[in-house]
């Protein structure tokens, strides 16, 4: 029983974490966040079945990142450590809508063949 | 509790040694987690459990190190044929080659000669690339991001699909080069030239820095130029078809004799580009 459970977090993590790159960029298309604000809002979202930890977020960003589909600025935070904040560039914004727009195609044809 | 996650971040990142971005990335990770385990205490944790549930979310410490030294697009690091990543290329003469997937991140190939070579789909990314020349070479759909290219040769090579983002081409030759669909995007282009029989349909040059490049008298058709720095780029006598250029700096580019379609005139007539001497087709 427990293997099963397994394998099926593990599959379904996998299919959620090939969109990790979408579900960042979605929330940065509502403002401008830095990593915490992020991974918390990604748990909360989804009543924590998906987490991202701060590694796959962190390698997720870079890559954003250096697509020029983010820009990262320092905020100046005086209690506390730094906060590194992402905004969204507008070729960030047409990635996210074209994804968005596969996903749609791709959930209408699974779901006619699943 | 600063100084906790600090010594633990240290300990894990110390395997790893030292790497460009490790100060930054310990800044960012220590001020994420501060905020982490400020959460989990409100929430009613008792310290040692929420201390220990903030370090279980750091992860996998080796993705920090490879996402800053190499490419984090991992439908790159698929087995290469010819993996010749991390090598020493130096002045090499591959002229005539077949390379075709070969893989050359973070190589140097200063100086090389490439020309002439079928260097398809090949990744080059980061790789140092200045002065090299890639002369009647085809590197269609080939990974060039972040590569140094400074006053490298791609005349008459097929740039289809290739990908520059955020390369260092200033002073580069792309003289009668096919340019379809090649994305230059965040590159520095300083006095690049694109001279001769150049095609550019569908070229993206977003956020890139153009100064001091001549356009004149060529055939430009869906081309991007958002973003892009366009200081003293001239257009005079070139012919603009559907071309884009949002928040690109237009007051400094010369348009002078340049005919262009009404899509791409109006936004540039309100974005105050000089635009007295154009022709509309």
């Amino acid at each position: 029983m427990y293997i099963v459970f397994m394998s099926e977090t593990k599959l379904s993590s996998d299919l959620l974490r090939g969109h990790t790159d979408t579900m960042v960029l979605k929330l940065l298309n509502e403002g401008d966040k830095y990593g915490y604000e992020i991974s918390k809002l990604i748990t909360e979202k989804s009543r924590g079945a998906y987490q991202l930890n701060e590694a796959t977020m962190y390698s997720c960003l870079k890559r954003l990142e250096r697509e020029a589909c983010i820009k990262s600025y320092w905020g100046d935070e005086t209690n506390g450590g730094r906060r590194k904040y992402y905004s969204i560039t507008r070729h960030g914004q047409d990635l996210y809508v074209q994804n968005k727009e596969n996903w749609e195609n791709a959930k209408t044809i699974l779901s006619k063949l699943l | 509790m600063k100084q906790k996650l600090e010594a633990h971040l240290n300990e894990v990142f110390k395997q790893y040694g030292d790497f460009p971005a490790l100060v930054d990335v310990k800044q960012e990770l220590l001020g994420n987690l501060e905020d982490k385990f400020r959460d989990l205490m409100q929430q009613g944790y008792e310290e040692s459990v929420a201390f220990q549930m903030t370090i279980d979310s750091i992860g996998d410490i080796s993705e920090f190190t490879e996402s800053n030294s190499n490419d984090a697009i991992t439908d790159e690091r698929v087995a290469s044929p010819r993996n010749l990543s991390s090598s020493n290329l130096r002045g090499a003469d591959l002229a005539g080659s077949s390379l075709v997937n070969a893989n050359f991140k973070n190589s140097s190939l200063k100086n090389a000669d490439l020309s002439n070579s079928d260097l398809r789909e090949s990744v080059l990314s980061s790789t140092e690339l200045s002065r090299a020349t890639f002369k009647g070479s085809d590197l269609s759909r080939a990974n060039l991001s972040r590569a140094e290219l400074r006053e490298a040769n791609f005349t008459d090579s097929n740039l289809t699909g290739t990908a520059f983002k955020g390369c260092g081409l200033n002073r580069a030759k792309f003289d009668s080069a096919n340019l379809t669909n090649t994305r230059f995007i965040g590159s520095g282009l300083k006095e690049a030239s694109f001279g001769g029989q150049v095609k550019l349909i569908d070229t993206d040059f977003s956020k890139s820095d153009l100064s001091g490049v001549k356009f004149d008298n060529l055939v430009l058709t869906g081309v991007k130029f958002d973003n892009a720095s366009l200081k003293g780029v001239s257009f005079q006598g070139a012919t603009l078809n559907n071309v884009s250029f949002h928040h690109a700096a237009v007051k400094r580019a010369i348009f002078d004799g340049a005919s262009m379609d009404k899509v791409t005139f109006a936004p540039l007539k309100s974005a105050g580009a000089l635009l007295e001497n154009v022709r509309i087709i």
